[in-house]
């Protein structure tokens, strides 16, 4: 509910968002001036760490901060870590001193480094003024408090479709319900030879935010309820996994779909071989570059729609020895300038500020504005790591006929709840 | 000072290095590590004592259950496979292709052993995917139905442990062969002389001569096997289901996926007991002779 609550505030601010980008760069270029007028960090040495989204992010962050470095006098190390180390690196990082001050982290991070109090709340070193800058501020409190600024919001997982395969089959539309998507996968696979729809269970735990999540969502169901208790034990959670295991044993998806990861299925989206696909809509773009005629849905509907959502953020570390600066690099870093520019040149994303223009795919910007109450985010919870690898194990063990939906959920809710 | 003395002590200042060496680097994080394994740890707070709590949960884990199983058979698998291959391919080299021709099967031999595991592990999922895979491929030649070889449980650890034999062959080829190189030919030629055939010299000569040489490779491909984690890290992540995860993949997963550094100790503490029992237990089947 609290959830749903915030994603109606999301609406209503990326409306405004969206509404106002045309007419706001005076807004962006006030809160950059605001925010140097006074600033004087000379000799301060911060760090950032972030993942890399685009071809040379360490070398954009360096040329688009230099402004900033010469104003402050302060001077930023970027560091850039692959994605398969970025946890681990973080982790031995901030265990041993040597961390950032500023860093990048997702929600499954967020838990073990707030409970431990390595991130500090940053409530206080925004005006409201500020705040009222960032559309998915509101987003940021986790477990009670502002600890995180929103970031990389948005990605939705969608339905992707091509849509010369469809028409080969005879549909000129992307499925909306499970039933369509069934009965469009089938069409396809009969006519064309090609694979209708395809699922990728054979990568690892994360890909649930493409496989299972979405579906648990329009079944009417949700991860965790308000107080955080998993409920993976409810009848929505149970639709969800038989419909996904009925996408196997009915044909609709490959049977080898268990070997295979995401990069697999995609690129077979990409070679024309798999007609629908669900993937983060940052995908379009090599969709395009593959020359693929494709559309999408936000989601396919049952009991009613849902899909995820990166709800990805900035944090500013405790362990921090300059607090203000690194605040200061946090709003220099999400400021309308560096933000559009990073959509540009590094990740397609929709804004995050009011002063930013839309630059991701056009077929996508209705979406963010009809769609925006339909996107989950991930929670912030205790052990949900240890309980997406159960979930993800276990129903792998289903999809391999060892386990039925109903003993793939239980097993994971006893894991869980095995965990403490 | 007297020479007893005197001798001692630079006996000591000898030493010291290796022994400094080893207690930094060896000895205080196995001790730090039993500390660990008996704490709730996460790296980002400070260890709380919690008994052998870590050690219950370990056991009734399932994760660890299944690591328990998988790794057993990864060893069982693994381990008498690289010894007999790599044991017989030496042998062919060292009799019948001591030139050029020998020289440039070991050098390719060694070529995997080293490549990058990731590499390696990438090639063989590439070799055994199910729709494009090269190994289907050829089976299909031969009328057999594509076998989903990383995507059902009866085959994933099967899959990873060819990748595995076919990485660590080269290295124990090349210390087979040096054991080769070392028995002396007049046995040979005296076994020849007594009317001994290949078969018969191979068992009578070859093998008794090579005992040293197998317990060392026994030893470290049996450590090896037990810490089996890069080939399952790229090929297959654990699954599916549980079907591959290994001990120290699962150590892996729990300090630097979950935070549960405590954890993850009291695991490879385990790991470690069963190395030890493991690597006595060949001692006594062995004997001193390897010495």
């Amino acid at each position: 509910m609290k959830r749903k609550l915030i994603s109606l505030l999301l609406v209503s601010a990326m409306l405004s968002g969206c509404g106002a980008a045309s007419s706001s760069s005076s807004t962006a270029q006030a809160t950059t001036s605001s925010s140097s007028g006074t600033e004087d960090f000379s000799g301060v040495e911060l760090s950032f760490w972030t993942a890399p989204f685009g071809e040379n992010d360490a070398q954009f962050f360096e040329e688009h901060l230099a402004a900033w470095e010469e104003r402050t006098g302060a001077t930023v190390n970027v560091e850039v870590i692959p994605w398969d180390s970025y946890e681990e690196k973080y982790m031995t990082g901030v265990a041993s001193g040597t961390g950032p001050d500023v860093g990048y982290m997702y929600n499954e991070m967020l838990y073990s480094y707030i409970e431990s109090g390595a991130i500090e709340p940053i409530d206080s070193y925004f005006t409201e003024e500020e705040k009222a800058n960032y559309i998915y501020w509101d987003n940021g409190n986790v477990l009670g408090k502002q600890y995180i600024l929103p970031y990389v919001v948005g990605a939705p997982r969608v339905l992707f479709a091509n849509m010369d395969l469809l028409a080969e089959a005879g549909y000129d539309a992307v499925p909306t319900t499970w039933d369509e998507l069934v009965e469009v996968s089938k069409a396809v696979t009969e006519k064309t030879g090609k694979i209708g729809f395809d699922v990728p269970w054979g990568g690892y735990f994360g890909d649930l935010n493409e496989i299972y999540f979405p579906f648990l969502w329009q079944a009417g169901g949700d991860i965790c309820d308000d107080e955080g208790n998993l409920t993976l034990d409810t009848d929505a959670a149970l639709t969800a996994a038989e419909f996904v295991y009925s996408l196997k044993t009915d044909g609709v998806i490959s049977a080898s779909c268990v070997s295979r990861d995401s990069s697999a299925v995609s690129d077979d989206f990409r070679a024309g071989e798999v007609a629908m696909y669900i993937g983060a809509s940052v995908g379009a773009k090599k969709n395009t570059e593959a020359g693929i005629n494709w559309d999408y849905v936000p989601f396919t509907t049952n009991v009613e729609g849902g899909t995820m959502v990166a709800n990805d953020s900035l944090v500013l570390m405790s362990s921090s020895k300059n607090k203000e600066a690194a605040v200061s690099l946090m709003k220099e870093l999400t400021s309308p300038e560096i933000m559009q520019a990073f959509h540009e040149q590094c990740y397609q994303m929709p804004p995050i500020t009011t002063g930013e223009t839309y630059v991701d795919d056009a077929k996508f910007e209705s979406m963010y504005t009809e769609y925006a109450d339909q996107f989950h985010a991930l929670p912030v919870m205790k052990n949900f790591s240890q309980i997406e690898s159960a979930l993800f194990a276990n129903l792998q063990q289903m999809m391999m006929d060892e386990l039925t939906p109903e003993e793939a959920l239980n097993n994971t809710m006893e894991y869980a709840s095995s965990l403490g | 000072m007297s020479k007893k003395a005197k001798d001692n002590l630079w006996g000591w200042i000898f030493v010291l290095p290796s022994f400094l060496t080893l207690v930094v680097f060896i000895v205080i994080p196995i001790i730090r590590s039993f500390y660990y394994s008996l704490t709730e740890y996460s790296v980002l707070s400070s260890p709380k004592f919690i008994g052998i709590q870590n050690y219950i949960a370990a056991f009734q884990d399932p994760f660890v259950q299944a690591s328990l199983k998988n790794t057993f058979i990864y060893v069982l698998i693994t381990v008498p496979m690289q010894t007999i291959l790599s044991m017989i391919i030496a042998a062919v080299i060292a009799m019948k292709f001591q030139n050029r021709y020998g020289r440039f099967v070991k050098a390719c031999m060694f070529i995997p052993v080293i490549s990058s595991s990731v590499l390696v592990g990438t090639l063989f999922t590439l070799l055994f995917d199910t729709d494009k895979g090269i190994v289907n491929s050829v089976l299909a030649v031969f009328g057999v139905d594509a076998i989903n070889w990383l995507g059902q449980s009866s085959t994933a650890l099967v899959t990873v442990c060819i990748a595995a034999i076919w990485k660590n062959v080269g290295y124990f080829l090349v210390i087979f062969y040096a054991g080769l190189m070392d028995i002396p030919t007049s046995y040979y030629e005296a076994a020849k002389v007594d009317g001994a055939g290949k078969i018969r010299q191979f068992f009578s000569i070859t093998l008794p001569c090579l005992r040293p040489i197998t317990y060392l490779v026994l030893t470290l491909g049996i450590i090896w096997s037990f810490q089996a984690f890069d080939m399952v890290y790229a090929m297959t992540q654990g699954g599916p289901g549980k079907s591959t995860y290994t001990l120290v993949y699962t150590i892996y997963n729990a300090a630097f996926r979950e935070y549960r550094m405590g954890y993850a100790c009291a695991v490879a503490l385990i790991l470690f007991v069963f190395i030890l029992v493991v690597n006595n237990v060949q001692r006594l089947f062995f004997g001193d002779k390897e010495d």
